[in-house]
């Protein structure tokens, strides 16, 4: 199609003065006709179901609004604040489920540095029982090989804690500077050729959100204590474990 | 069936000792019903087939555990009535171990496991690393101090563990099978030093050994089987070298 053409519409011929692109996202009608001709065409003389209304001024959309609604009994009046406020806030919508994902992803890496603190801590002191129950044999009393498995395990939680911290901060800055942007767009929503009417009038723009992971100095600092607090239990009740041992049984252990 | 030599000064006074273990529903009887005297200054052999109780006797010896019945007298102390940190502080200032698997600490150099068995001690850092370091002098490796036992051969690793069981100059050495993860030539060096040095300190020497030329050299041998000391008179040769 194109301009020029003759279309019919209820027996009567329309000749194509010009043809518009339909926006995205927008509502277009198929075909766009003087109202006098199509309400005469409907047999709806006189009637408009849908009437575009531009205020002077933003801060009068809602006093205008308002007027409307008293004015037309029945009508429902829908404000470009309100269309933009449909779209950020599903917007708004992923932000929070992005930072409830972040926060879940939190906890699990917490409680992760705990149990793999205290495990590796309490597998490293089972692996050393003939190491320790050896200490006993040479007269270390059983306070002395606590104090020296947690003190040692208490320097690895430490080392292992500012380790993970630094890795955790490089992979939040990787994820920073190279995860994608979400990005919501609201078009120009009808045909310039067509004024100041349409949806061309509602909010166009766009609104991004970032995926990012930010850095939480408190959460760096629980993660590095978790880790230590991990370490300093499981080493100090597998070192009293093993301690508690009689050094034959100790001397007999098979790794 | 007991061997009990009375000497004027006993070190160690064993009645009626006895080892059990309970494994599932079966006991074992590690060590049965023991008597046994062992002077201040002897040297002391125990030779017997594997698993016949010399490992646990030497245990037992050591305060490394506990008898099941009967009585262990250290210097005239019942070793029973001693609490854990009691037998402790005697196996720290007293006794002194050699291991068969050398037990050294792998992570820590020669200098350091000797230091080791001096860190409960009161000393300086100063006074630690001088003795650890006259030590290993004294075993012939001070050229070694700074070297990981990985870094060490067999012979020298017992050294090492040698220096670490005179650490503290114990009256008593305690030595189980120190030369039996060494070929013969090293295990004999090791077993020269070891009387050697034992000489020099007049220290009381008890070894669990399989080598007959060792056992050869003892004061006196005691051979055991199925947990029991064999009487005296019993003719060794059934014994030594069947491991």
């Amino acid at each position: 199609m194109k301009v020029g053409d003759t279309i019919t519409l209820g027996k009567k011929k329309f000749t194509v003065i010009g043809l518009a692109t339909t926006p995205l996202g927008g509502q277009a009608s198929d075909i766009y006709v003087k109202l006098s001709q199509l309400q005469a065409l409907s047999g709806r003389a006189g009637r408009v179901n849908t009437v575009y209304v531009r205020a002077k001024s933003s801060q009068q959309v809602g006093a205008l609004a308002r007027h409307i609604t008293q004015t037309f009994t029945g009508s429902s009046v829908t404000t470009a604040k309100d269309l933009a406020d449909r779209v950020s806030g599903s917007l708004v919508d992923a932000k929070n489920l992005t930072n409830k994902l972040g926060t879940a992803l939190e906890i699990v890496g917490l409680l992760a540095a705990f149990l793999i603190a205290s495990l590796l801590t309490l597998a490293s002191v089972t692996k050393r029982i003939r190491e320790l129950g050896t200490l006993k044999a040479l007269g270390w009393r059983q306070w002395r090989v606590v104090r020296q498995v947690t003190g040692e395990s208490l320097l690895q939680g430490l080392l292992g804690g500012a380790l993970g911290a630094l890795v955790g901060i490089a992979g939040a800055a990787l994820v920073t500077a190279f995860a994608p942007t979400l990005k919501a767009t609201v078009a120009q929503a009808a045909p310039l050729a067509f004024g100041p009417f349409g949806q061309g009038a509602v909010n166009a723009g766009s609104t991004a959100v970032k995926l990012d992971a930010p850095v939480s100095l408190g959460l760096i600092a629980l993660a590095v204590a978790l880790a230590l607090v991990g370490g300093l239990v499981s080493g100090a009740v597998g070192g009293l474990r093993a301690a508690r041992l009689r050094p034959a049984d100790a001397l007999r252990h098979i790794d | 069936m007991n061997v009990a030599t009375l000497k004027p000064q006993p070190i160690y006074e064993l009645h009626g000792i006895s080892k059990t273990y309970d494994q599932g529903a079966n006991e074992i009887h590690a060590v049965r019903d023991v008597d046994l005297t062992i002077d201040e200054g002897e040297f002391l052999v125990v030779v017997g087939p594997s698993g016949s109780g010399k490992t646990t006797l030497l245990q037992l010896l050591g305060g490394l555990d506990r008898p099941t019945a009967g009585e262990i007298r250290f210097e005239g102390r019942d070793m029973a009535r001693l609490k854990d940190g009691e037998l402790s502080d005697l196996r720290l200032r007293t006794l002194g171990f050699i291991f068969q698997q050398f037990n050294l600490i792998p992570t820590l150099t020669a200098a350091q496991n000797v230091e080791v068995a001096l860190a409960p001690r009161k000393l300086s850092a100063h006074a630690r690393h001088e003795r650890a370091r006259w030590l290993l002098e004294s075993v012939g490796l001070a050229t070694r101090a700074h070297h990981v036992p990985s870094k060490l051969s067999g012979g020298e690793q017992q050294r090492v563990a040698i220096a670490r069981a005179l650490a503290n100059e114990p009256r008593v050495l305690l030595a189980d099978e120190p030369n039996g993860n060494l070929d013969s030539t090293t295990g004999e060096e090791i077993i020269q030093l070891l009387m050697s040095l034992s000489a020099e300190r007049r220290q009381t020497i008890v070894v669990i050994t399989h080598d007959t030329a060792i056992a050869a050299r003892a004061q006196r041998q005691l051979r055991m089987r199925d947990g029991e000391l064999l009487p005296a008179d019993h003719e060794a040769v059934a014994f030594l070298g069947t491991s």
